[in-house]
């Protein structure tokens, strides 16, 4: 085990030095530069590109740029008054993140309740009922619930607040916007895959043994049935974790996703490497997460990857 | 010649979107205690169902039991609930199915599962649930109990998998099991010893055997009575003597004429022509009469009734019928007939 997760750690590191450094080439490619003020003058901009070290040939940036991000130094901002890019991603990826981790375990646990049921009383109105919540929240997209839900909810009737980000309750609307996506997927995947596992043998041979539906559903169906559905779980999980811009924006939410769209706008260089670093980073790591959560519900996986 | 079992009349229909397929018509049969009664038939004349129906598995979405009777210890099976039915499965009455890759739960471990139906059904402690199924693993062959008890079923054979899943039906000691096909998914060498492991096992349990097949060696091997099935009846039903060596159903020579034989020279394999009928629209007569050369007029206008050919043997066909033309069994038939015979007394 512990092998497989050296091993796996090292497979991280590669993809993650290959994520950074296409990034900063495409990067480098789309024209335009951070400094486009019509209020600073052509001496200006190449005092400052001198500054940053942006004058140089771009396979030296990309030189000085690793070096740095291997020591922990991710550089500072152009936009946001030279803060450093470490201290603004940590200001900023706590909310997102909190938000995505909700939405993603009210989500799942919803989502993987309304398709195991769905399942369990097939072609009845509780399965359509589960269908229908599912295609709903499938086909509308998050901002639309987001919208729906602070104009009815928050401004209306006042039961949430409308916006921004000063206490529990401000994460309330935001979330049930976000974890309309991940309900439908798991609720459709849950669905598909219990059913397949209750027409299976052993379901039958579990049956034969006297055991009873309860039984039959959580011992023997549930965690066979879960194995397919962990898989698109994880990369949605970090795509809610490291933050859905929309939502973010009609809640205030001070959150990643906001940022990183503005620092694309402006160029803003050590930003965006320093966001893409950490979605990246984000990744892998829920990737690695998955294939040891695979070996925890399925001992055939554990045993291939274990030797 | 007490009956642990019977079967009156049994009729169950599937609901399909083409309409109503009658699965079985009208089967009835008694299991004796201690036997071993072999259900033979070609693919859909209605073995798994029977059987099935007995264990009550068929799907409930789309299947119906129409009529009849099973009775079991003084109980309809067919009628009672769920919650009864359950305390029935495993216990009394338990299967073993025909594929060991796909019967055993891939995420639980052998052990766990043997555990399963003990723990349900005698009220036992995990300590002595866990004893009985280090006992079973014994009796039915795996070596290393104690270390396979922990394993997970991919981590064994086919073979040690249908092991495994007859001790989970011997768990806790059936009146009846139920075997439908334990050995059609397994290669040959591990057919025989699956078949050796359930004959040796019926000696030491005092249990009776269903035994569904489709393979008429396998039936000689380890059954002493056979039902032949065809068209979702039972069209002859004696010892496995009686069917055999005086074998009277043309679909009963039919298919002993089917059997590969080692030293029937030049001789091409029989083949029974045609086509199994279609149960969602039952023929009027006997079933199997478009498929038989011997059929005749009455028997694509009425079904035959079950003529009696001894206190144990019975037959439906018309042939057994007083006014019909002396038949004698074709050519294949005999020459196999006699070489059962002459084996049994090599033996």
């Amino acid at each position: 085990m512990l092998r497989y997760l050296v091993q796996r750690v090292i497979y991280m590191l590669i993809t993650l030095f290959v994520v950074v450094s296409a990034t900063f080439f495409l990067m480098k490619i789309v024209p335009g530069t951070p400094f486009n003020s019509e209020k600073l003058t052509d001496e200006q901009v190449e005092i400052m590109n001198r500054e940053y070290g942006l004058d140089q040939p771009v396979p030296v940036q990309y030189l000085n740029y690793m070096a740095k991000t291997i020591q922990g130094d991710l550089g500072y901002s152009f936009q946001f008054n030279n803060t450093p890019v470490t201290e603004l991603l940590s200001e900023r990826v706590g909310p997102s993140a909190f938000l995505g981790f909700q939405a993603m375990l009210v989500g799942t646990i919803i989502g993987i309740f309304l398709g195991v049921v769905a399942a369990l009383k097939q072609n009845t109105w509780v399965d359509y009922t589960s269908t229908f919540v599912a295609v709903v929240g499938k086909s509308i997209p998050s901002f639309i619930f987001a919208g729906l839900m602070q104009y009815y909810i928050a401004v209306k009737l006042g039961w949430f607040p409308v916006m921004f980000w000063e206490g529990y309750e401000y994460s309330i609307l935001p979330t049930i916007a976000l974890s309309m996506f991940p309900i439908s997927i798991a609720a459709r995947f849950m669905r598909t895959e219990m059913i397949d596992v209750l027409n299976s043998d052993y379901i039958t041979l579990a049956k034969a043994k006297g055991a009873s539906y309860l039984q039959i559903s959580v011992k023997h169906a549930l965690r066979n049935a879960l194995i397919p559905v962990v898989t698109v779980l994880g990369p949605l999980a970090v795509g809610l974790m490291t933050g859905s811009l929309v939502v973010e924006q009609i809640y205030s939410v001070p959150g990643i996703g906001e940022q990183f769209v503005s620092s694309i706008l402006t160029n803003d260089y050590p930003v965006i490497m320093g966001t893409t670093i950490l979605f990246a980073a984000l990744f892998v790591f829920v990737t690695l997460l998955v294939d040891i959560l695979y070996g925890i519900i399925d001992p055939r996986i554990r045993l291939a990857g274990g030797k | 010649m007490e009956k642990i079992l019977e079967v009156k009349d049994l009729e169950i229909s599937f609901h399909t979107f083409g309409g109503e397929v009658q699965a079985i018509r009208g089967v009835s049969f008694d299991l004796i205690k201690g036997e071993t009664l072999a259900i033979v038939g070609e693919s859909g004349s209605g073995k798994s169902v029977t059987t099935k129906s007995i264990m009550r598995l068929l799907p409930e979405s789309n299947s119906e039991i129409k009529g009849g009777q099973i009775l079991f210890d003084g109980k309809d099976l067919a009628k009672l609930k769920d919650k009864q039915m359950q305390g029935i499965r495993g216990k009394d009455i338990s299967m073993i199915f025909q594929d060991p890759m796909t019967s055993l739960n891939p995420t639980i471990k052998i052990g766990k599962q043997i555990m399963e139906p003990i723990i349900k059904h005698q009220n036992v402690g995990k300590a002595t649930a866990k004893e009985r199924a280090l006992e079973l693993l014994r009796l039915v062959g795996i070596p290393n109990p104690e270390q396979r008890f922990q394993q997970y079923p991919h981590q064994f054979s086919g073979g040690m998998r249908q092991r495994v899943v007859i001790a989970i039906a011997l768990a806790c000691n059936p009146k009846v099991l139920i075997a439908d096909e334990p050995t059609t998914a397994l290669d040959v060498t591990i057919q025989a010893q699956i078949l050796e492991l359930m004959k040796d096992l019926q000696k030491k349990i005092d249990t009776s055997i269903i035994f569904i097949t489709h393979d008429l060696g396998v039936v000689a091997n380890v059954a002493d009575r056979v039902a032949v099935m065809y068209g979702g009846k039972i069209v002859e039903v004696g010892t496995v003597d009686e069917v055999f060596y005086n074998p009277k159903h043309p679909y009963t020579w039919g298919l002993i004429s089917s059997m590969p034989s080692l030293d029937a020279k030049d001789e091409a394999l029989y083949a029974i022509p045609g086509t199994p009928p279609d149960l969602l629209n039952p023929p009027k007569g006997d079933a199997f009469a478009p498929r038989n050369a011997y059929a005749m007029k009455i028997d694509l206008e009425e079904q035959p009734p079950m003529f009696k050919v001894s206190d144990t043997h019975y037959a439906a066909t018309w042939l057994l019928h007083p006014d019909a033309p002396k038949v004698e069994p074709p050519e294949a038939v005999k020459r196999r007939m006699k070489k059962f015979l002459s084996e049994q007394e090599g033996k």
